[in-house]
């Protein structure tokens, strides 16, 4: 049974006047215990999506359309409940880590104290007991000298030890639902790694769910079970992990594949899709990839295509690969 | 360390050198014997009583000021300063608790403006905008107007009893010119607060906060107070300035007799010398400055020193 099911959700951007789809019409659905990842480019709409299924979409936003249906005991669907209810899911029932934990600290606040207040929100116990609970927490995320570095700033922690003190807040109620938002983005590459290991030692450990948004193909290879591939908005194909590696379909998913360091012969050039993820305001009227594929034919261009099972669980929106057609790169593509 | 500890001296000395120069130009202006005018003869223009006289009489109001001599001087059966504790006590009065209002009401009423997303919100923003862009002698003026409407009407206030809009016999007498003094400040403190709000909430820890299911009250109350209190205490040199320049119009407008009521009073009675007039205006001119850079240095310093964490 799914723990949460998100249903053709739209959320769109209102700006001058113009409505500009950051999310269109995504399905998709989490199980118990497993993690889910989004990939795709900047400007490809999984932070929008996951802020969208936090109902934390702010003005100029809008969620338009769509259920996000939870499974807390009753099932719920999210988007109609009114801000206080949704106040008692956040952090208690679905928590969020973020991409840059330089910013999403409170640099006012000792990390002790910031820690606390998701534990005093959903009252998890009295004060003394919050505080040896935060205490733990910081020691679970791997804060050595926690008693010590409870009331230090933000400030006085390196980047991965303020992410671990994200992980520590999120993780602080115990939530169902882990969404964490490009959490190594903002790291080095050791510290990526740490960060990542952590969240898998967590997620064991908590029995959590995981919704990770990433562009980071590695980070999918090591923690994914379930693949969405998202693109301006959209998402082009769903797969379990192993399928989308071992055969992926759509032409944007294998080019993000053909990106990953290690896929061509050594010394070669790493490959790069051309061109940019277009401006919301920007979309091609037919499929949204169609203007940086190099296989689009004209049908490509004038319609979008549906999100189709190609085969079980391995869904793709592509009119080539839907009619069986043989992927050739077009000479007269017009790449932006 | 160092660098702070220079950084403090320089405010302080800058703060110094600045009262030493308005004194001395409230001084030098209010020594100009009131009688004196330039006329135009044979193709010059020309002062109508010699350069001596002038410049003796600015002398003569720098050493009365002081040696302290002024504070002995009799004007109208009092002494200048017997006129001064009075006055002082009343217009302290009224700035302190107009401050007190002033922050009370701005506050609240800032986190109620940053509301941008409410159908309302134009409509509140407007409430403190509208102060401001007005003259304060029209928001005065307007305060007044209620009080004597009330009055004539019989009306009581906070279950006080019909108030007369003018005159300081009572207490209470002090209610409507704290009133009128705080409306600006206040709204200035709410358009303060507002902003330091909304640039708050569109921080990325103020919706990291939201992701761990807090309220936006609360929001506000644990994670942006600091900052708000910070901007609020950063515009307060400008508040006071606006305070000072209103209590003249409102100590004379409510006929409420303290150190506004006084200065122009000196100034414009015709009972009254106006030698000794202008000299005893430049003692209440001269303390009130003082008074006010002095407050002026402590917020610099409280904001500079005090709340160093909250800057950086």
């Amino acid at each position: 049974m799914a723990l949460l099911e998100v249903k053709n959700i739209k959320t769109y951007f209102y700006l001058d006047g113009e409505a500009l789809p950051a999310v269109d019409d995504v399905s998709f659905s989490l199980e118990e215990d497993q993690t889910i990842a989004m990939i795709g480019e900047s400007g490809s709409g999984k932070s929008v999506l996951v802020l969208s299924i936090m109902k934390l979409i702010d003005q100029p936003g809008k969620i338009i359309h769509g259920e996000v249906l939870y499974e807390g005991g009753v099932k719920t669907d999210l988007l109609t409940l009114k801000e206080r209810a949704m106040q008692k899911i956040r952090g208690n029932e679905i928590a969020m880590i973020y991409q840059d934990p330089m910013s999403t600290l409170n640099p006012l606040i000792p990390v002790g104290k910031q820690i606390e207040e998701a534990l005093i929100i959903h009252k998890k116990g009295k004060k003394k007991e919050v505080k040896e609970k935060a205490m733990s927490l910081m020691k679970d995320v791997g804060i050595p000298d926690a008693e010590k570095r409870y009331k230090d700033l933000p400030g006085m922690f390196s980047g991965g030890m303020r992410q671990r003190i994200m992980i520590a807040m999120a993780i602080a109620c115990n939530p169902k639902i882990l969404i964490a938002d490009e959490p190594t983005t903002a790291l080095d590459v050791t510290i990526q790694a740490e960060i990542l290991e952590l969240l898998k030692k967590l997620q064991e450990e908590h029995k959590m769910s995981i919704i990770l948004n990433t562009h980071d193909l590695g980070v999918v290879k090591d923690m994914a079970h379930e693949v969405c591939v998202m693109y301006c908005g959209k998402i082009m194909e769903k797969a379990s992990k192993d399928t989308l590696f071992q055969n992926p379909l759509n032409p944007y998913t294998k080019g993000l594949i053909e990106c990953m360091p290690g896929q061509g012969a050594p010394k070669e050039k790493l490959h790069a899709i051309e061109g940019y993820v277009p401006h919301p305001s920007d979309f091609p009227k037919g499929c949204r990839f169609s203007t940086r594929c190099p296989y689009a034919v004209e049908k490509c261009h004038k319609t979008l295509p549906d999100l189709v099972e190609i085969e079980p669980n391995h869904f793709v929106r592509c009119f080539l690969v839907e009619e069986g057609i043989p992927l050739i790169k077009h000479p007269s593509t017009n790449i932006l | 360390m160092a660098k702070k500890k220079r950084k403090l001296l320089y405010t302080i000395l800058g703060h110094v050198l600045l009262l030493a120069t308005v004194v001395a130009g409230v001084l030098l202006l209010t020594g100009i014997p009131m009688n004196f005018d330039i006329f135009y003869e044979k193709g010059s223009y020309r002062p109508n009583m010699p350069w001596d006289h002038i410049w003796s009489s600015i002398k003569q109001n720098f050493s009365m000021v002081f040696t302290g001599e002024i504070r002995y001087v009799d004007v109208l059966g009092e002494t200048v300063q017997e006129i001064f504790q009075g006055a002082a006590k009343k217009s302290g009065i009224v700035l302190g608790f107009g401050m007190v209002l002033a922050v009370l009401v701005g506050i609240p009423k800032g986190i109620m403006d940053s509301r941008k997303r409410d159908q309302h919100g134009t409509f509140k923003m407007l409430q403190s905008l509208i102060p401001l862009s007005v003259p304060d002698v029209l928001t005065i003026g307007l305060i007044q107007l209620l009080a004597l409407t009330l009055f004539k009407n019989g009306m009581t206030f906070f279950g006080i009893g019909p108030i007369e809009f003018k005159g300081d016999q009572f207490w209470y007498s002090a209610i409507y010119p704290i009133l009128a003094i705080s409306i600006l400040p206040a709204a200035y403190v709410a358009r303060t607060t507002a902003t330091a709000i909304e640039e708050g909430l569109s921080k990325p820890y103020a919706l990291a906060a939201r992701g761990k299911g807090c309220s936006r009250m609360r929001i506000i109350k644990n994670h942006l107070m600091k900052n708000v209190l910070y901007e609020v205490l950063s515009v307060f040199p400008t508040i006071l300035a606006l305070m000072f320049s209103s209590l003249i119009i409102v100590e004379r407008l409510f006929y409420y007799r303290g150190l506004g009521y006084h200065m122009i009073n000196f100034y414009t009675s015709s009972r009254i010398d106006p030698i000794l007039g202008s000299t005893a205006f430049s003692y209440f001119m001269t303390i009130l400055a003082v008074v006010y850079f002095l407050i002026l240095l402590l917020f610099n310093v409280l904001k500079d020193v005090v709340v160093p964490k909250v800057k950086s």
